[in-house]
């Protein structure tokens, strides 16, 4: 990995009020790579996530994206340069259509331009067919085409979750930074949103997630980054994370080592 | 494509009314209409910013005040005409809407409307005390009465009742185009996603404040050409342009005729316009009218008189129906 990285956390904090939310979280994510991030509830994860993607300000430390530093650029800055984030609460645009809700993940790098768009020109109104055409795209490679002319927020918890995915995707991102996909969902659906993700670093796209399942966290990483108290207290494959007794340690208590 | 239909179909039927009245020459009936195709362009412009973008714009009439003035300023003192007048006074609008946007939109929710409400409170005891320019509490009288070219009709003057509705007519079409255009366009779309979920449309790259710009903007203009409109047909403005009874009133316009809809306060401003005038009582029940009005739509239409006409949406089941082309309403 001789590669600068995509994504570079430096010693990253965050600090409400007194509380120390993540405390000097450092990681690195490659191009193409799929990386999760574990650790115990209030571990700092999702924490993490809103300071990546720019929904909050780190109180410390730095983000380089590409090469770049990322301080002081707000979220749908970041979404441009292709780092896009998905909730852990389904996440849709209310009561449009699901193809609808896709479209407008499109929306952002419309090539005519808002002028344009606004006056309707002939160069605008294909741009439009465009979206369409891959937003449907998109709700095939998702598996939930059938439910395009459906309500989003008709949708049962599951497909919500996964239009969710399909919404990022619209935007063509480089990292993707997914906070608990298969939450909520039973082992079916999380089978399907871990072969979803699959497919979706087969298409180059490099990817950071937030995971409680261990099936669909071990089946899918190349590499294992576990969160605890706000502080990185492994960074491993896969393998070694399940043998690594701090992880044992913070997940099950001294019980685990007994 | 049915959106489009429908909004034709609409247009055609106000224009039909319209016509007819004039036909028909009763001079009463007219200044209903004329009056609600002026309060209709408020009714779009305000459901711009509280109906597609979701921000609750309680200070709204500030754009139709600032219109008002600015066509009476610049028709009185300054001897422009009209037509002249009316595109400068949506210009200075649009210049108002961005300045106040500057600070309002940074505020979301009930904050929001504390500051938009703020903003045309402001304007009322401005317009009362500034009485240099404004002519404080008398206000600015005598207006010069709006003349156009129309297309078969010829000159028409706004002195004339018909002329008057021809005119309001007119003003009203232009607004009609302006806002099928942008909420069909990707601002509209956009508009939808940052009311529907900001934090999601920001993750794909929305900026909502540039959006939101665009919406404050142009809803603003379109007060502003309200204001110059009314200001021309009452032939004078006082500082209750920006009261809270106009306010109320384009709320409710919007609010029963179905926010986020492209024909709801069309239907909103006739309904609130002509009800109490057709029922034909005392201008001391108006208000009681209009409560019973907003209690009946919020109880048999929350989502506006519009949505009545269509039940809620059918399920397609398994096949892509015809909702897939982009419908903006």
């Amino acid at each position: 990995m001789s590669d600068p990285p995509l994504l570079e956390v430096t010693d990253l904090s965050r600090r409400f009020g007194g509380l120390v939310a993540l405390s000097g979280l450092t990681f690195t994510v490659h191009d193409a790579e799929v990386v999760s991030l574990i650790g115990p509830n209030g571990a700092g994860k999702t924490t993490a996530f809103s300071l990546i993607a720019g929904f909050l300000t780190p109180t410390s430390g730095r983000v380089m994206y590409a090469g770049r530093d990322l301080a002081g650029l707000p979220p749908h800055r970041r979404a441009r340069l292709g780092l896009v984030r998905t909730f852990q609460q389904a996440a849709v645009f209310g009561e449009q259509s699901a193809l609808d809700c896709v479209v407008a993940g499109t929306m952002a790098r419309s090539e005519p331009g808002l002028l344009a768009s606004l006056i309707g020109t002939a160069r605008a109104r294909r741009a439009e067919a465009a979206h369409l055409d891959e937003a449907l795209a998109i709700l095939q490679l998702c598996g939930i085409e059938q439910r395009a002319s459906d309500p989003a927020s008709d949708l049962p918890y599951g497909d919500q979750k996964v239009l969710g995915i399909a919404i990022a995707l619209a935007s063509r991102p480089r990292l993707l930074l997914l906070d608990e996909p298969t939450a909520g969902l039973n082992a079916m659906e999380s089978e399907q949103v871990s072969l979803l993700l699959d497919r979706i670093n087969e298409q180059g796209v490099t990817v950071l997630v937030v995971e409680h399942r261990m099936e669909v966290v071990m089946g899918l990483s190349d590499r294992v980054i576990v969160l605890d108290h706000g502080v990185v207290i492994a960074d491993d494959t896969p393998d070694r994370i399940r043998a690594d007794e701090a992880v044992i340690r913070a997940y099950l208590g001294d019980f685990g080592l007994a | 494509m049915s959106t489009r239909r429908r909004a034709a179909a609409g247009l055609a039927i106000s224009v039909g009314i319209a016509a007819g009245l004039i036909l028909l020459g009763d001079a009463y009936l007219m200044r209903i209409a004329t009056l609600g195709a002026i309060f209709a362009i408020l009714a779009l412009g305000l459901n711009l910013t509280a109906g597609h973008l979701g921000l609750f714009d309680f200070g709204y009439v500030l754009y139709f005040g600032i219109g008002g003035y600015a066509t009476a300023l610049l028709t009185l003192r300054a001897g422009w005409a009209w037509e002249a007048a009316l595109l400068a006074s949506v210009v200075i609008s649009v210049a108002a809407g961005v300045v106040v946007g500057v600070v309002v939109l940074r505020l979301r929710g009930p904050y929001f409307v504390i500051a938009t409400f703020s903003f045309l409170t402001v304007a009322y005891y401005v317009a009362i005390n500034w009485r240099d320019v404004t002519n404080g509490s008398l206000g600015l009288i005598g207006l010069p009465a709006p003349a156009i070219e129309l297309p078969f009709l010829g000159r028409v003057d706004g002195f004339s009742p018909s002329g008057a509705l021809a005119i309001a007519v007119t003003g009203l079409l232009v607004a009609v185009g302006v806002v099928w255009r942008v909420v069909a366009s990707g601002a509209g779309r956009a508009w939808h996603a940052i009311r529907d979920n900001e934090d999601l449309a920001s993750s794909v790259g929305l900026d909502p404040a540039r959006y939101a710009f665009l919406a404050l903007g142009i809803s603003a203009g379109l007060g502003g050409l309200g204001g110059s409109l009314y200001a021309g047909y009452v032939g004078i403005v006082t500082p209750e342009i920006f009261s809270f009874g106009h306010m109320v009133n384009v709320l409710l316009m919007v609010v029963i005729g179905g926010t986020g809809t492209f024909l709801g306060p069309l239907v909103g401003a006739f309904l609130v316009e002509s009800v109490p005038e057709l029922l034909r009582v005392a201008e001391a029940f108006r208000l009681p009218i209009f409560g019973i009005m907003l209690i009946a739509a919020i109880l048999f239409a929350p989502r506006g008189v519009v949505s009545l006409r269509r039940p809620r949406r059918t399920r397609p089941g398994r096949q892509l129906g015809s909702s897939v082309t982009g419908d903006p309403s």
